[in-house]
């Protein structure tokens, strides 16, 4: 029982690294259209990123700021020099998957060849534990869902009360309804971009310090609990993802403990696809119903 | 029956009045449909009848639950609630396959063709219970299914000749005008055979006179005993083609009869000019 | 080197194979299975376990169970097997699934089945793998080893030429024009009368047990198999091949796998060695992705495009249907 109740502290990190990541995931799909394979590659190349900037002497947190800032520019030019292009061509919704795939293996062995197949690791000062109950954290444990948590709120108050999120949503939910009614698409579609990649970046580095190491097959790996996340969720649906996130990361770690590391993830995802036969569009199904991806 | 619809000219060429045509019974009856997406009432109970051998016509403002309503006829939609009975089978929230098989056959208000797809193929697409169709018969070869093939080349010739697409038989759909694609599904849906056609807006967007000839087409099959239900904007086509009309606003059927009597009821202008 | 020719020979119909199954779920139907590689991997290791023999006749690998039997008993079962968890799989996560919920759980489900094996030491030697495979007909030929690798060239090419002979049929016939209608639009096929998610069943059934028989003759070929040989990024690979040659173009798939699986991944190690391999399979990859790109924004129909199909007045000879080859080849489209 104790060791359910720390694998639960543990799930609670996983699921607030799982957070950004799937909320950025969801949110650029479903404001874009386009499903990104290349996301867990940009994670990784934005947790190798801090790694440099740790190197330089930063801290840590610095470090988590600037590769969330790369994540986001980075994804936001992948868009205007590349995706942008394909659409423009008229490359249907699987061709832009395979495109994406395709990117995934650029990024992904680029940072092999820079950075090579040995992990490296965050050099983090002052670990210490703080226990609460059961369950034991880490300090950088602790920041990591502190930021997870934070995220969630800034997404929550994103969405509900700036222009801006309330135009992300109004293309998300109908695309054609939005722009026919004076929503700049294209600025939305970039805005989208560029939230996906800041949240993908900052997930990438808190990965890493919550591994206390970073490889290159990292985020590749990590997209799997992310698209199970989202799917649990539902796709497009941004609280839905909070929720997938939450249950896919408890669901991992608590699993590991009661069946053994390595039937973990199978057990989450086998939870996936039951989810999924009784709900075909995850739990927050609705909106997302309606819409309609060609 | 609906063979003959390629095969024998169109003998009775005008013959506006109701009394001539042979009638049965209903081949589809909708009993208080509705269709839902969230708190959107896109169809909020519908229930109509459509006589053998009839054309229909199903008008109203933009927005009114045209298209919605037919869909959920034809299949492509599940209806949140009603009935729809179609030549004594309720299809209502069974998928549009079963619906085509049955007889009943859609086309679509935009991009319904097989964009990469000859014309000539797309109108092969809905041969109904073809051998080489089955995975089985597909790998007995062309000679197991060659000739019957051929034959059903041959009828597709026809419905091309008389659609007068017959030279862009070899054309991809994707190349050719927005009328011609919506000629090219007219004639992809008597391929199937079909007992009923349920047509949304055939003409909108196309120029006139392809307009008129895909009229004259739809005009020609009603003659030969087709069923028709008809979406469209074009009232004068609507009161040339159909026998009788239903409005719909905001979706509810608001009114029904012939176009002649619907022009001057208030209700009707109300729904068009007021945008509701 | 006749030997390391060959060698790519065998690798080279292997990927051949694969890719026509695929071509028949993406390139036909518009299937987007991403779980593909793990039906090669099924095959692979029904064709081991089918040739190993009992599991307790060896030591040092383990697995729930296994028979000796005969070519090519190893290589149909292993195609029977692929055409169930097509099934299984098919009916899992294509009938009620929307189209973008079918892919990325198909990605899942291939994740998950390497998990799976990788987990279980004990049923199909995990993460390990199995090794020591035996191969057809090798104890009792006696023939050199360039010998017994002509040989099963030849075993390979037979079964290529069953494959080709059953996608052709599929191809040319109505069916063949069905799955064509589903993959351009599956509202409207469904209009005109088509269960669009039992052709699509159909089509993981087919595509799957060709799948696995390719992972049949790779595993009695190479005889060892293990999870690293069938990550999920393989899949991506066989794609490559399938959009460079030209979907839904038979030979172009052939030529699409002859240039990516055998010149591009196989056919480096011809090259003059520089610095670590690892480097080199970075690479490898690397251009892969670009290939793909380049391919998809410049000539998103590949190297052969699909072929246009006219019906002369007649039945369709051989010969019209070859004239119309090169207008096909001019053709530029930019769909993706
Ligand atoms: N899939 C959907 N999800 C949500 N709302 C929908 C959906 N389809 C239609 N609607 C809504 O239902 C209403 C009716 O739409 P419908 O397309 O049936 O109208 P229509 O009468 O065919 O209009 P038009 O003449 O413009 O074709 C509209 O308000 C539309 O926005
Ligand atoms: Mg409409």
């Amino acid at each position: 029982m104790n060791s359910m109740l720390s694998s639960l502290g543990f799930g609670i990190v996983t699921a607030s690294i799982l957070l950004p990541a799937a909320v950025g995931f969801t949110l650029q799909f479903s404001a874009t259209g386009v499903l990104n394979i290349a996301f867990g590659a940009q994670m990784t190349f934005a947790a190798y990123i801090a790694f440099i900037c740790t190197q330089a002497g930063m801290s840590i947190w610095l470090a988590l700021v600037l590769g969330a800032v790369f994540g986001a520019v980075f994804s936001a030019l992948l868009n205007r020099f590349l995706l942008a292009r394909f659409a423009k061509r008229g490359t249907t919704f699987f061709g832009m998957v395979v495109v994406t795939i395709a990117l995934a293996l650029l990024i992904e062995y680029l940072v092999e060849i820079i950075w090579g197949t040995m992990s490296v690791n965050y050099q983090m000062t002052g670990t210490g534990v703080v226990h609460l109950g059961a369950m034991s954290f880490t300090h950088s444990q602790l920041v990591v869902m502190a930021i997870g948590l934070g995220i969630a709120v800034a997404t929550h108050s994103l969405l509900k009360y700036t222009r801006i999120g309330k135009a992300i949503r109004a293309v998300a939910s109908n695309t054609d309804l939005a722009r026919s009614s004076g929503v700049p698409a294209q600025r939305i579609t970039d805005i989208a971009w560029l939230i996906s990649g800041l949240m993908g970046g900052a997930a990438g580095v808190m990965l890493g310090i919550s591994l206390s190491s970073v490889s290159y097959t990292m985020g590749d790996t990590f997209l799997i609990e992310i698209i199970a996340a989202a799917v649990l969720g539902g796709v497009g649906q941004v609280y839905g993802a909070m929720l997938g996130a939450l249950a896919i990361g408890v669901l991992l770690e608590e699993s590991a403990i009661v069946l053994g590391g390595a039937y973990a993830p199978i057990s989450a995802f086998a939870v996936l696809i039951l989810v999924l036969l009784v709900r075909p569009t995850g739990i927050m199904a609705g909106a997302a119903e309606a819409k309609g991806i060609a | 029956m609906a063979d003959q619809l390629t095969d024998t000219p169109a003998e009775s060429t005008s013959s506006d009045s109701e009394a001539d045509r042979v009638t049965g019974a209903a081949i589809l009856r909708v009993v208080d449909l509705e269709v839902h997406f969230g708190a959107v009432r896109a169809v909020n109970g519908v229930s109509f009848e459509v006589q053998t051998g009839t054309a229909v016509g199903l008008i109203g403002p933009n927005g009114a639950g045209k298209s919605t309503a037919l869909k959920a006829v034809g299949g492509e939609t599940r209806p949140t609630s009603g009935r729809v009975i179609f030549d004594g089978i309720d299809l209502a929230g069974r998928p549009s396959h079963v619906a085509a098989r049955a007889g009943m056959i859609r086309t679509f208000q935009l991009g319904g063709e097989f964009a990469r797809l000859t014309v000539m193929e797309n109108l092969l697409v809905s041969v109904p219970r073809q051998r080489g169709k089955s995975i089985w018969g597909a790998l007995g070869g062309r000679r197991w299914w060659g000739a019957e093939d051929a034959a059903e080349i041959r009828r597709a010739r026809e419905i091309l000749s008389r659609l007068e697409l017959r030279e862009k038989e070899n054309d991809y759909a994707s190349d050719l005008s927005g009328g011609q694609r919506k000629l090219v599904e007219i004639g992809r849906a008597l391929m199937a055979r079909p007992k009923m056609l349920l047509l949304d807006e055939p003409m909108a967007g196309v120029n006139r006179s392809l307009a008129r000839h895909i009229e004259h087409a739809l005009s020609a099959l009603r003659n030969d005993g087709l069923t028709l239900l008809l979406v469209e904007h074009e009232l004068g086509s609507v009161e040339r083609l159909c026998d009788r009309v239903l409005v719909m606003a905001g979706g509810r059927q608001i009114a029904s009869g012939h176009m002649g009597q619907l022009r001057s009821r208030q209700e009707v202008l109300d729904a068009y000019l007021g945008g509701r | 080197m006749a030997y390391y020719l060959l060698t790519l020979a065998v690798y080279v119909v292997v990927g051949v194979i694969a890719c026509w199954g695929l071509n028949l779920q993406f390139g036909d139907t518009g299937v987007l299975n991403f779980a593909y590689i793990l039906f090669v991997a099924a095959g692979a290791y029904t064709a081991s376990i089918l040739s190993l023999g009992h599991p307790n006749s060896s030591s040092y690998q383990h697995y729930f169970w296994g028979a000796h039997m005969p070519w090519p008993i190893p290589w149909l079962a292993a195609a029977v097997v692929g055409g169930l968890l097509g099934l299984l799989v098919g009916l899992l996560v294509l009938r009620r699934l929307r189209g973008d919920y079918q892919a990325m759980v198909l990605l899942v489900v291939s994740i998950m089945g390497s998990y799976i094996v990788s987990a279980d030491p004990g049923f199909l030697n995990g993460g390990v793998g199995l090794a020591l495979i035996p191969q057809p007909f090798k104890g009792v030929l006696h023939l050199s080893q360039v010998g017994y690798e002509v040989f099963y060239l030849a075993l390979a090419l037979l079964a290529a030429a069953v494959v080709f002979e059953v996608v052709r049929r599929i191809h040319i016939s109505p069916l063949g024009r069905v799955l064509r209608a589903v993959r351009e639009n599956e509202a409207a096929a469904a209009a005109v009368g088509h269960n669009v998610a039992a052709v699509k069943l159909l089509v993981m059934v087919i595509g799957g047990a060709i799948a696995a028989l390719a992972g049949a003759i790779e595993v009695q070929f190479i005889a060892a198999w293990a999870p690293a040989g069938w990550d999920y990024t393989e899949t991506f690979g066989l794609f490559a091949a399938v959009i460079v040659g030209g979907r839904g173009n038979l030979g172009g798939v052939a030529l699409g796998a002859l240039l990516v699986q055998g010149l591009f991944l196989e056919g480096t190690v011809l090259l003059p060695n520089i610095g670590n391999p690892a480097l080199i399979g970075a690479i490898q990859w690397m251009s892969l992705g670009a290939l793909i790109l380049i391919f998809l924004y410049f000539r998103p129909q590949g190297v052969l495009p699909e072929r246009r199909r006219t019906y002369s007045s007649d039945i369709t000879t051989r010969r019209n249907r070859m004239a119309a080859l090169p207008a096909a080849l001019t053709r530029r489209s930019a769909r993706g």
